[in-house]
C-alpha cells in the first residue's frame, strides 16, 4: 500500500440537530476537524457536551428520524453525511469500527462471542464459517484473552467487564479498519483493567497504524493516550491542540476549569478543588454569545453577546480556541473560516 | 481525633449458604476516629460497599463486631438499631434513584424529622429550609419541586441535606460522586468537606477513584477481595505504598498531565472469584513478588510505620515508587 498523506477524516462545518418536543436541539454545532492517518484525537467534555453525538455523526451511526445534519464528514474521501444506511454498511467494519462504552449491551446476549466476531468476518471478508471461526479465535488471542478456544464459546454474561471490552475490540478490529472510534471504552472498568484495555488499544494502533477518536470524560486518559485533544462544550469545540501543548498552556477558561476541578493523585490530600459553578446551558435555548459565559469568571459583555469563533493562537498555529479572553498569553491569530 | 467513634473488628459478611457461600467481606478490622474521614478504596467486587452497608447493619453480619460510640451494633434488635440509625447515615451513588420520585423536595428532606417526631411543622420546615440553603439549594424555588426536575449534582445535594437533617455523627458515603461530571464532582466534594467541619461529622468515604479518595480522606484503607491490604495516612500511603496491590493501583491511575507519562507496572489478569479465593494471601495470584509463604500463611495487618499498616509478608518498604520522582 502506498503511503497516503491525505487526512483520513475530514469534518467540515458539521451540525447535528435533534427534533425534540421542546424544539430543535443542536447537539453538534458547526464542528470542523481533520484527522491525519495514524493519529489519535481525544474528544473530552462533560455529559451532554455533544462528544458522543459528534463521534457518531462522523461515522454515520445516528438514527435518520428526527435528526437533521448539515455540513460534511468524509472518511477516506467518501461522504458520510446523508449517505444511505445500505451504503454505510460497506464502510462499517471494513473501514471504520466503533468500540462502545457498555460492552454488555453492545454484544448480543444470546450468541456466543466467537460467533459475534465471526459474523462480521463472514459478511465483510466473505470467509467460510470454518475460516471465520478460526480467525475469531486468533483475534481473541490477539486481544489478550486467555484460552481463546474456550472463550469463543462463552456467552457475554459469562465474561467479566474487561473481557467483554476485549471482545468488543476484537470485533472492531476484525476486518482491519483504518479508523476506530472508541466511545468511553474504559468507563465503568476498574483502574487496573482500564490500564490493560488502553494498553491493548495502544498496541493495536501501533501495529496497524490505526487512526482513532477516543471519546472520554477523563482528562487523565486523554493526557496519556492521545496525540491531539478537542474539548467540547455545548456542542462546539472550544479548544483543540496537540495534547502536550494543550496541557502545558491552556487557552480556554473552561478547559482550565475542568483541569482544576479534577482531583489528582499527585496532589496532597485535602487540596481544595476549584469547581465550575452552575451547569451547562440548555441546548434547546442556547445563550447568545459564548455558551460558557454564564459560568465563566472572565466573562464580559462581549462574551455574553458575541459568540467567539474557533481561532488559531499566535503562540502555536496548532492550538485553536474559541474565547474572547484566552489565558496564558494566547492571542487570536486569525479566524479559521477566513483561512479556508 | 482521640477516641474511635467506630471500630470494626474482624467483620465477616457471607452471602448465600453452604456450598454457594461467598465471603464478600472476610475479616476486616479498622477504626474511625471522631472527626476523621477514612477512605475505603478497591476495585469492583472487593467488598467495600458491603463493608459500608454492614456497618449500618443493612447487611447481615456473619461474624465480627461493629462498635459505634461504645455500643455493639451487631447484637441490637432491628427495633433498637432503628433508633441508632439516625446517628449513622448513608449516601448512595445514584442520587436520583435514592430520592422518592413522587415526593416534593421539602418532604423528602423533612422525612427523617417526621419519623423521629422532632419539633412541630413550623420548626421542621425552618430546619429543612436552613439545611437546603446549606447545601446550596434555594428552598423557596426548589421545595415544592420533584426530584426529576433536578440534575444529578443537585439531587446529591438534596440527599446530603436529607442525611444531615437528623444530625448524624457518622456518614457512610458509598461512591457518592462517581456518577457526576468532574466540575459537579468538585462542587460536591467541596460542599462535603465544608459540612463535615461545620457539623463535626465523621466520614467513611467508599469509592473506586483513587484521586477522589486521596482528596477527601485523612486515612485510606485499600481493600482486595474481601480483605484489607493496607491502611495508612493518605499522603504517606499514596507516596510510599507498602502493599504491592496498592502500588499497582497507583501506577494504573492516570494523571491529567502528559508529562507524567505512563507507568509500566500494570497488573496482569483480573481479581479471582471470591467464591473460591486463593489460599494464604488473596493477592498472591497476581502479585509480582509472591513466594511460597504467601500461599500458606494469611498475612495479617501489622504496623510498619507509625499509623501505617500493611497485610503483606514482603512489604515494599525499600522500593522507591514512580509517583515520587
Amino acid at each position: 500500500m502506498a503511503i497516503d498523506q491525505s487526512p483520513i477524516v475530514v469534518v467540515d462545518h458539521l451540525s447535528t440537530t435533534f427534533r425534540t418536543p421542546r424544539g430543535p436541539l443542536k447537539a453538534v454545532n458547526d464542528v470542523s476537524l481533520t484527522l491525519e492517518r495514524g493519529s489519535s484525537l481525544g474528544i473530552v467534555g462533560e455529559s451532554g457536551s455533544g462528544k458522543t453525538v459528534l463521534s457518531r455523526s462522523i461515522i454515520g451511526l445516528l438514527p435518520t428520524q428526527n435528526v437533521t445534519q448539515t455540513g460534511t464528514a468524509t472518511i477516506n474521501g467518501s461522504e458520510i453525511i446523508g449517505t444511505r444506511h445500505k451504503d454505510l454498511l460497506k464502510i462499517w467494519g471494513s473501514e471504520v469500527a466503533m468500540v462502545f462504552q457498555d460492552p454488555m449491551t453492545a454484544l448480543t446476549p444470546t450468541r456466543r462471542v466467537g460467533q459475534q466476531i465471526a459474523e462480521s468476518l463472514r459478511i465483510n471478508l466473505n470467509l467460510s464459517r470454518k475460516d471465520a471461526n478460526l480467525r475469531a479465535i486468533e483475534l481473541l488471542r490477539q486481544v489478550g484473552i486467555p484460552s481463546p478456544e474456550r472463550r469463543a464459546r462463552a456467552y457475554p454474561n459469562q465474561l467479566s467487564g474487561g473481557m467483554r471490552q476485549r471482545v468488543m475490540i476484537a470485533i472492531a478490529i476484525a476486518c482491519g479498519p483504518e479508523f476506530l472510534v472508541a466511545d468511553e471504552p474504559t468507563t465503568g472498568l476498574d483502574v487496573t483493567v482500564q490500564a490493560q484495555v488502553l494498553d491493548l488499544i495502544t498496541d493495536l494502533r501501533a501495529k496497524s497504524n490505526l487512526t482513532m477518536i477516543l471519546v472520554t470524560h477523563d482528562l487523565g486518559v486523554v493526557a496519556t493516550r492521545t496525540d491531539n485533544v478537542a474539548v467540547m462544550y455545548a456542542g462546539r469545540i472550544v479548544e483543540q491542540a496537540p495534547t502536550a501543548a494543550l496541557f502545558a498552556r491552556v487557552a480556554m477558561p473552561y478547559t482550565k476549569g475542568l483541569l482544576d476541578s479534577t482531583p489528582r493523585i499527585d496532589a496532597p490530600s485535602h487540596t481544595r478543588l476549584s469547581s465550575i459553578e452552575g451547569r451547562p446551558p440548555d441546548l434547546v435555548n442556547p445563550p447568545e454569545g459564548c455558551a460558557f459565559a454564564p459560568r465563566c469568571t472572565y466573562a464580559t459583555d462581549e462574551c455574553r453577546t458575541v459568540r467567539p469563533e474557533l481561532v488559531r493562537s499566535t503562540l502555536d498555529a496548532n492550538h485553536l480556541f474559541a474565547c474572547h479572553h484566552p489565558l496564558n498569553g494566547h492571542q487570536a491569530a486569525s479566524s479559521l473560516t477566513e483561512n479556508q | 481525633m482521640t477516641k474511635p467513634l467506630l471500630s470494626v473488628n474482624n467483620l465477616v459478611v457471607t452471602y448465600g449458604a453452604r456450598k454457594h457461600a461467598v465471603q464478600a467481606v472476610a475479616g476486616v478490622s479498622f477504626e474511625i476516629f471522631e472527626g476523621e474521614t477514612l477512605g475505603l478504596v478497591g476495585e469492583s467486587g472487593c467488598g467495600k460497599s458491603t463493608t459500608g452497608r454492614a456497618i449500618l447493619q443493612l447487611e447481615k453480619v456473619t461474624s465480627g463486631s461493629v462498635t459505634f460510640d461504645g455500643e455493639e451494633l451487631t447484637s441490637l434488635t432491628p427495633g433498637e438499631m432503628r433508633t441508632r440509625r439516625r446517628k449513622l447515615q448513608m449516601l448512595f451513588q445514584d442520587p436520583i434513584s435514592s430520592l422518592n420520585p413522587r415526593r416534593k423536595i421539602k418532604h423528602i428532606v423533612a422525612e427523617p424529622l417526621i419519623i423521629w417526631k422532632e419539633g412541630d411543622d413550623e420548626s421542621r420546615s425552618q430546619l429543612v429550609d436552613q439545611m437546603l440553603l446549606e447545601v446550596g439549594i434555594d428552598p423557596h424555588l426548589a421545595g415544592d419541586r420533584y426530584p426529576r426536575e433536578f440534575s444529578g449534582g443537585q439531587c446529591q445535594r438534596i440527599s446530603i441535606a436529607r442525611s444531615l437533617v437528623a444530625n448524624p455523627r457518622l456518614l457512610v458515603c458509598d461512591e457518592m460522586v462517581s456518577a457526576l461530571d468532574v466540575s459537579v464532582q468538585a462542587q460536591i466534594i467541596n460542599l462535603l468537606s465544608d459540612l463535615k467541619v461545620k457539623h463535626n461529622l465523621t466520614l467513611l468515604f467508599i469509592a473506586h477513584d483513587l484521586a477522589v479518595v486521596k482528596n477527601v480522606s485523612d486515612r485510606v484503607a485499600v481493600m482486595y477481595l474481601g480483605r484489607l491490604c493496607e491502611l495508612g495516612p493518605s499522603d504517606d500511603l499514596y507516596a510510599h505504598p507498602l502493599h504491592p496491590y496498592t502500588a499497582a493501583l497507583l501506577s494504573a491511575a492516570v494523571v491529567p498531565d502528559p508529562t507524567v507519562g505512563l507507568s509500566h507496572h500494570t497488573l496482569e489478569g483480573e481479581p479471582p472469584s471470591p467464591i473460591n479465593p486463593p489460599s494464604g494471601c488473596r493477592f498472591r495470584t497476581r502479585c509480582p513478588n509472591a513466594e511460597a509463604r504467601c500461599a500458606e500463611e494469611v498475612p495479617e495487618l501489622r504496623e510498619i510505620r507509625p499509623g501505617h499498616q500493611v497485610a503483606c509478608h514482603f512489604p515494599l518498604e525499600a522500593v522507591p515508587v514512580a509517583i515520587q520522582s
